[in-house]
């Protein structure tokens, strides 16, 4: 029986696997970053893209639905930045948090008017991990193997270009100005395509979820990747069967224990004495 | 003092931008219905319907008395219906008001408040309920709402079933004849030939011509009319004088299939069709994992090969049974005007058979 | 024409009641800088009357009175409240220096947490009477009389409340920026703030859901910020702008035949883009006519 089962929930757990594996070792670099919030809205407006292209009715896996995805992502990815250097008495996280609004706002209108639409909010915020083909999971694994490959070789630097990031005042080379571009877009990319299939909700908690987690207890950069990927693995697979026992849809399932779980670790810490 | 200067340039600049925004709206065309007869003659009775099907039957039945318009959108769920403000508007002009009459259009709540038309409110002479009268199947017994059995009343997909339609006619001419008597016997004219040809379409014009269509009619909702046809007549079965869509369908009697929910069962009572299970049961609510997984292990026990989607339900997750079990999904749309090529009840019915002929091996 | 005013005119005013009170708490949470909180207190509150809907189907509550009051509705209210309070009283601890990781990680998991939670819930059994559209997009088109009053009763003791104290308020939220002096019994006044501030975001969320009073929030106050610093002004902008906004989105969800929320958040985007280009240019006017020695 409990094989059976297994061998059901085979495609969401290996899809689940996928994402929390890219998007744990995305999830060190943003918070490092302190770009925490921007993610919910980076994954908004990526499935905004999506709709939009439902709009003009390409089917949802049709090339251009995926092409106006990661174009909106990246227009928003480059207005921040751009918003970033100009400085305006609003704080930053204002704008963000207008962004996400003005995104969330204008897939709530387009649902209106794609036919079945009301039903694509609800599948952003849930995703569709259930219904997941093992054809589409080969392809997210190539893909994201790909992009792992990446980061694998300039992983170095790419860290180094973290570390940095948060230190205001210090300007780029060339050469690092090309690499955060090379992160961006790759994040970008990393967020549009598990969005479409996790939801928005899910891919924000693989990312920060295990990192913050990881973060409370390990210090270095090594240690917090491995724990990241080790809470996001165990947390993924133990939601799916969780999701399964109770029956409740596997996204939300992973979120809630990820969710439960940093906020236990935190209250753990603060039971803690303090170091000196 | 700059300050003020960005102040009153930024209202002056709303003022001006807010301004040319009113005017050009005004010059939109108004929201657009779904007209059946456009006619604008004040002479013409106003009927808005809940659904597609019943504009169908009830422009029949109207004929040129009226105009006839409908909310929902051939391809949309009925149980959700996002209000719109043209509904609202629609329903407040309407001098008839056609609708379902179970749970069904718990949506029309919120706009029939809005419209405050008091001529169409329950228990009003504009309110026509197609159900009163109908057959009704899968009552519930207990009122639990925890086991999700949202539609306490019974099934209320009753535009499935053609033997419905009859009723459903009858109470909408039973509508129209209250709010315009004037016209009484036209609507009786036409409700008469729109019964007709019913059973007709549904018996042949043999049997209807020897028995007539109420007494077949009463056979078949009893399921005693195969029974009945396997009588003699003048040296041959009767069963061999059979027409229609009966016999079109005669091939499927007793076969077992799976629906992805409960919008079929009229339809499969008519035409003598099992359903084993059903994938999503209650409106709205995703199947949990346990369900899907047991209902894949109950179509391949049974060796069942054809599954009934309504068109409004998401393609992915028919796909993935597909996939896992081999069996065919089959998209129909419920409604009339769900694909464009559907433009009455009796070809929609037409569509669902073929599809399922094609697909039933 | 006659009715489509008719049709306007409660949500009208509903618009309006709510615009008064979220252009000025707006201005306190930019200037606290507790944007992505005050999204996830309105979802977390409606998290609780959606367990609260759950609880009532499960017990079959909804006829049960007390007085003239309905006790799931009261029901309903109180547990949002509470796991609003409890929500804030949660953010405040991990402030704690022992904890490195930055607020807004724990502030960004709840709001994930509170929102997958509620569909959850809906998804077991509330889901006939509560659909997550109305849940971040709100009624405001089909608001009726009863609610509009409602609105204003309880608006206008927030209201006041706030006029009497604003003094200390201000000075509250101003001692944060580091421009104000500290002031006396701080956790009480806190306190008061974020009781307050529930109180008014359940009532609100029920009208016009999570995401029209997140933007009518944020959005108002982050226009008045581009043209002012003071207070009184501040409100006049937001409240001038938001009305801009309500109108013009009302307009077109019926012209366009759409909801009215998403409108007239978009709407309100717009004129804070224009307002800020405006800023802009005028900025660069100044500067050519002053320039920095």
């Amino acid at each position: 029986m409990m094989k059976e089962t297994l061998l059901f929930l085979a495609t969401p757990i290996t899809a689940s696997i996928i994402l929390a594996g890219m998007l744990g070792y995305f999830g060190t670099h943003i918070l490092t970053r302190r770009i925490i919030f921007i993610d919910i809205a980076v994954a908004q407006i990526a499935a905004l893209g999506t709709m939009i292209g439902l709009l003009f009715g390409f089917a949802e896996e049709a090339m251009e639905v995926q092409i106006l995805s990661y174009l909106f992502t990246l227009i928003i990815i480059g207005g921040f930045a751009f918003l970033k250097s100009n400085a305006l008495p609003i704080p930053a996280e204002a704008v963000i948090g207008i962004i996400y609004c003005l995104g969330l706002a204008g897939a709530l209108l387009l649902a209106e008017r794609i036919p079945g639409g009301s039903n694509y909010i609800t599948k952003t915020i849930t995703g569709n991990i259930l219904w997941v083909t093992w054809d589409k999971v080969i392809k997210l694994g190539v893909l994201f193997a790909a992009i792992g490959l990446i980061h694998f070789m300039l992983g170095r630097k790419f860290h180094d270009l973290s570390d940095k990031a948060n230190q205001t005042g210090s300007g780029m080379t060339l050469n690092e100005r090309f690499l955060n571009l090379l992160f961006y877009i790759t994040f970008g990319v990393v967020v549009v395509k598990a969005v479409l299939i996790g939801g928005i909700f899910l891919v924000f908690t693989l990312l920060i979820a295990p990192a913050v987690a990881a973060a409370m207890f390990v210090k270095s950069w090594n240690g917090r990747m491995l724990w990241s990927w080790i809470i996001g693995l165990v947390g993924t697979v133990a939601g799916i069967l969780i999701s399964y026992w109770l029956n409740i849809s596997n996204g939300p399932a992973i979120v809630c224990l990820l969710g439960l779980l940093v906020f236990v670790m935190a209250f753990v810490k603060l039971a803690r004495p303090a170091k000196n | 003092m700059n300050n003020t200067l960005s102040r009153i340039t930024f209202v002056l600049l709303l003022v001006f931008i807010s301004g040319s925004f009113l005017v050009s709206g005004q010059n939109r065309h108004q929201h657009k219905h779904q007209y059946r007869h456009g006619a604008s003659n004040d002479q013409l009775l106003t009927v808005v319907c809940s659904f597609s099907d019943y504009a169908s039957i009830a422009e029949r039945i109207a004929g040129n008395h009226a105009s006839v318009q409908y909310i929902a959108h051939g391809e949309q769920d009925p149980h959700f219906v996002p209000p719109k403000p043209s509904y609202a508007m629609m329903l407040r002009e309407a001098d008839l008001w056609i609708t379902t009459g179970m749970d069904l259009e718990s949506w029309s709540t919120t706009l029939l408040d809005k419209a405050r038309n008091k001529q169409i409110m329950d228990g009003a002479i504009g309110f026509v309920s197609v159900s009163d009268g109908v057959n009704v199947l899968q009552k519930v017994e207990k009122a639990d709402r925890t086991e999700g059995d949202v539609h306490l009343m019974g099934n209320p997909h009753i535009n499935t079933g053609p033997l419905n339609w009859k009723v459903m006619a009858t109470n909408i001419a039973t509508g129209l004849m209250k709010v315009d008597p004037t016209n009484a016997s036209d609507y009786q004219t036409n409700l008469d030939a729109f019964n007709d040809q019913v059973d007709r379409t549904l018996f042949g014009d043999e049997l209807v011509d020897m028995f007539g269509g109420e007494m077949l009619s009463r056979l078949q909702e009893n399921k005693a009319l195969f029974t009945f046809l396997d009588k003699e007549y003048q040296g041959e079965k009767l069963t061999g004088k059979l027409g229609g869509w009966l016999k079109q369908t005669e091939s499927w009697r007793g076969k077992k299939i799976v629906a992805y929910h409960k919008n079929w069962v009229y339809f499969i009572e008519a035409f003598g069709l099992e359903i084993v299970g059903y994938i999503e049961p209650k409106p709205g609510i995703p199947p949990s994992a346990k369900h899907v997984q047991k209902m894949i292990g109950v179509i391949k026990d049974q060796d069942i090969k054809l599954m009934l989607v309504a068109s409004y339900f998401e393609k992915n997750s028919a796909r993935m049974i597909e996939e896992k079990t081999g069996v065919k999904a089959v998209f129909l749309p419920l409604f009339v005007g769900g694909i464009s090529e559907v433009t009455d009840n009796f070809q929609l019915v037409d569509y669902w058979i073929d599809q399922i002929d094609s697909n039933i091996q | 024409m006659l009715f489509n005013l008719q049709f306007i005119l409660a949500p009208l005013v509903a618009s309006l009641v709510l615009l008064t009170l979220t252009s000025y708490f707006g201005i306190h949470v930019l200037k606290r800088e507790i944007i992505f909180i005050d999204i996830a207190l309105a979802q977390i509150a409606v998290l609780g009357s959606v367990i609260a809907i759950y609880l009532e189907h499960t017990f079959q509550l909804h006829e049960v009175m007390i007085g003239k009051w309905n006790l799931s509705d009261t029901l309903a209210y109180i547990i949002s409240l509470l796991f609003c309070l409890g929500a804030a009283l949660l953010f405040t601890f991990l402030k704690n220096p022992k904890i490195k990781t930055p607020i807004e990680a724990f502030i960004g998991i709840a709001y994930a947490f509170a929102t997958t939670a509620a569909v959850i819930i809906l998804d077991k059994g509330a889901g006939g009477d509560v659909h997550l559209h109305d849940m971040l997009a709100g009624v405001l088109l089909w608001t009726d009389w009863p609610q509009v009053l409602r609105l204003v009763i309880v608006f206008a003791l927030i209201g006041a409340f706030h006029y009497v104290y604003r003094k200390k308020f201000m000075q509250l939220t101003d001692s944060y920026q580091g421009n104000a002096l500290p002031v006396k019994r701080r956790k009480l006044w806190d306190f008061l703030f974020y009781a307050t501030f529930g109180v008014m975001i359940i009532e609100s969320v029920r009208i016009a859901g999570i995401l029209t009073v997140f933007a009518f929030l944020i959005i108002p106050a982050s226009i008045s910020a581009l043209f002012s610093t003071q207070w009184r002004n501040r409100i006049i902008i937001g409240l001038v702008s938001g009305l801009v906004a309500v109108v013009l989105g009302l307009h077109f969800s019926l012209t366009l035949d759409l909801t009215a929320s998403p409108l007239i958040i978009l709407f309100l985007g717009l004129i804070l883009l224009i307002g800020a280009i405006v800023r802009k240019i005028v900025v660069n006017i100044r500067s050519q006519h002053h320039p920095v020695k």
